[in-house]
């Protein structure tokens, strides 16, 4: 499976993808602008993207709509923002996520969430 | 060399001076753009030891992190990931700091089994002591960071050293400490705030009641325990908490609060007991009518605590009577207050307009766009 991972914390990106690879969930693609993650969209294939809402060009939204309505794609989205409010939570759902985790959150969690999206 | 001489003799003595001044700038710019660019190559080698370091903490801390309690990896693989950070870590104050700040920052990310692993991490390689030193540092920037470190971390440990700093001379040190021992304080009993004597800005009331409304409800402490406090910032967060909190149980503590001799204390007990809905307030509320007649701020408070609370004919008539008061907010208050109050208060009201001087507060109070 190939995920891609877009947050511009590197940190927190490089925690994740190592949760993720050692739970053996398929292969994390990192993306630290939102710019990035199109390209890499563009000229990739996903099974599961992850994404945070406030990334420089674009935000996460933005990704979520990108895939939607111009990839036309439907692999299941994670939205993982520190912004919890309800309007945030209900766009993001509106524009296409699947599932939406409010920073601070657990790793198991998110890996339980991403194997359950994944059907695996 | 002798030509150079010779000519610079027989200049005048302003293009002398001139040209001396020329020269000094000139050095004096060249020196600053060395200046700033050498500035520039220390902040980029400094930025490039910073994230060579990040990337070398990093493996070992996902491991530690995300070993939790997983079989597979025997506690002995911990003691080798935090010998690693050791070693890498070294004696070097920019290693710790960055370790530190790499702490922080995923600490802030993560609950559960990883954020308590981060706050081990932190313990056992002496971050604490090394944060401590800092939050007893001369500069108060130091200090400040320091004891922002300590709280971040979750540091019990340090909570008397953080105390310490409570009445510190400088105002960011002060609030840190403040907020730092908010945090600390897992059992929100607030129990510092006894011997808290320093003022207390309305930034940290806001950040200590966001923290409250994130804890256990149940666990908040009885805010009326400080009415009396002698720090007179401490007496009124603690009257705002009862208002926010809605204690119920603090409703006799605040009627007799009602003589107290502070004004402003005075003015947040009524505006609590109406926000409380504190009907059995109603009585001592209106009986201080004429003692605070000439104090237009706590009239106000009266004529619109007793148009949530008052439900007597007697709290209809002290209403009335401020619609005599010689300032128009009270009277506007009052008038208000009677119109929300049922027909027999408006009956009140509207007798009271026999002479049609409520005319236009009247027309106020039954627009229904300006109602609030």
């Amino acid at each position: 499976m190939n995920i891609l991972l877009c947050d511009d914390d590197d940190v927190l990106a490089s925690m994740i993808q190592f949760k993720l690879s050692r739970e053996n969930l398929g292969e994390v693609t990192r993306a630290a602008d939102g710019k990035l993650a199109k390209e890499l969209l563009n000229n990739s294939h996903f099974d599961l993207v992850i994404t945070d809402i406030h990334m420089p060009f674009h935000s996460g939204l933005e990704i979520v709509t990108y895939i939607r309505q111009v990839l036309k794609q439907s692999m299941p989205i994670i939205v993982l923002s520190a912004e919890g409010l309800e309007n945030t939570v209900l766009q993001a759902f509106e524009v296409g996520a699947n599932d939406f985790i409010t920073k601070p959150f657990s790793p198991a969690e998110l890996a339980i969430r991403v194997r359950r999206l994944l059907r695996i | 060399m002798i030509d150079i001489i010779e000519t610079w003799s027989d200049l005048p003595s302003e293009v002398k001076v001139f040209i001396l001044i020329s020269l000094v700038a000139l050095c004096g710019a060249l020196l600053f753009v060395i200046f700033l660019f050498s500035s520039r190559q220390v902040k980029n080698s400094l930025k490039q030891k910073e994230s060579v370091l990040r990337s070398r903490f990093q493996g070992s801390l996902n491991v530690i992190m995300l070993m939790e309690s997983s079989d597979e990896e025997p506690a002995a693989s911990a003691q080798f990931y935090l010998s690693q950070l050791q070693k890498d870590m070294g004696e070097s104050r920019l290693a710790k700091q960055v370790m530190t700040d790499q702490l922080i920052g995923l600490k802030k990310n993560l609950v559960g089994a990883s954020a308590d692993s981060l706050t081990n991490v932190f313990r056992k390689l002496r971050l604490n002591a090394f944060s401590s030193g800092k939050a007893a540092s001369f500069s108060w920037s130091t200090r400040a960071q320091g004891l922002f470190e300590l709280a971040q971390m979750d540091d019990k440990d340090s909570f008397e050293r953080i105390k310490s700093n409570l009445h510190a001379r400088n105002v960011t040190v002060r609030e840190e400490a403040f907020m730092a021992l908010v945090k600390l304080d897992k059992d929100s009993s607030l129990q510092f705030l006894n011997d808290y004597h320093a003022p207390l800005s309305q930034w940290m009331e806001m950040r200590i009641h966001q923290h409250l409304s994130n804890s256990d409800k149940r666990k908040l402490p009885d805010f009326s325990q400080w009415y009396n406090h002698s720090n007179l910032d401490v007496a009124l967060f603690a009257l705002n908490m009862t208002k926010q909190f809605r204690q119920l149980n603090a409703v006799q503590k605040l009627i007799a609060l009602l003589d107290d001799p502070n004004k402003s204390k005075v003015v947040l007990t009524i505006d609590t007991l109406g926000d409380l809905d504190a009907h059995e307030a109603a009585n001592p509320v209106s009986s201080k009518m004429l003692e605070f007649w000439d104090n237009d701020v706590l009239s106000r408070r009266i004529a619109k605590t007793l148009g949530k609370i008052g439900y007597a004919e007697n709290h209809w008539k002290v209403l009335s009577g401020y619609l005599t008061h010689p300032n128009y907010s009270v009277r506007f208050e009052a008038a208000q207050s009677l119109y929300k109050s049922g027909n027999q208060a408006k009956y009140i009201l509207n007798r009271a307009n026999s002479e049609g001087s409520l005319t236009t507060i009247l027309m106020h109070v039954e627009d229904p766009l300006l109602q609030s």
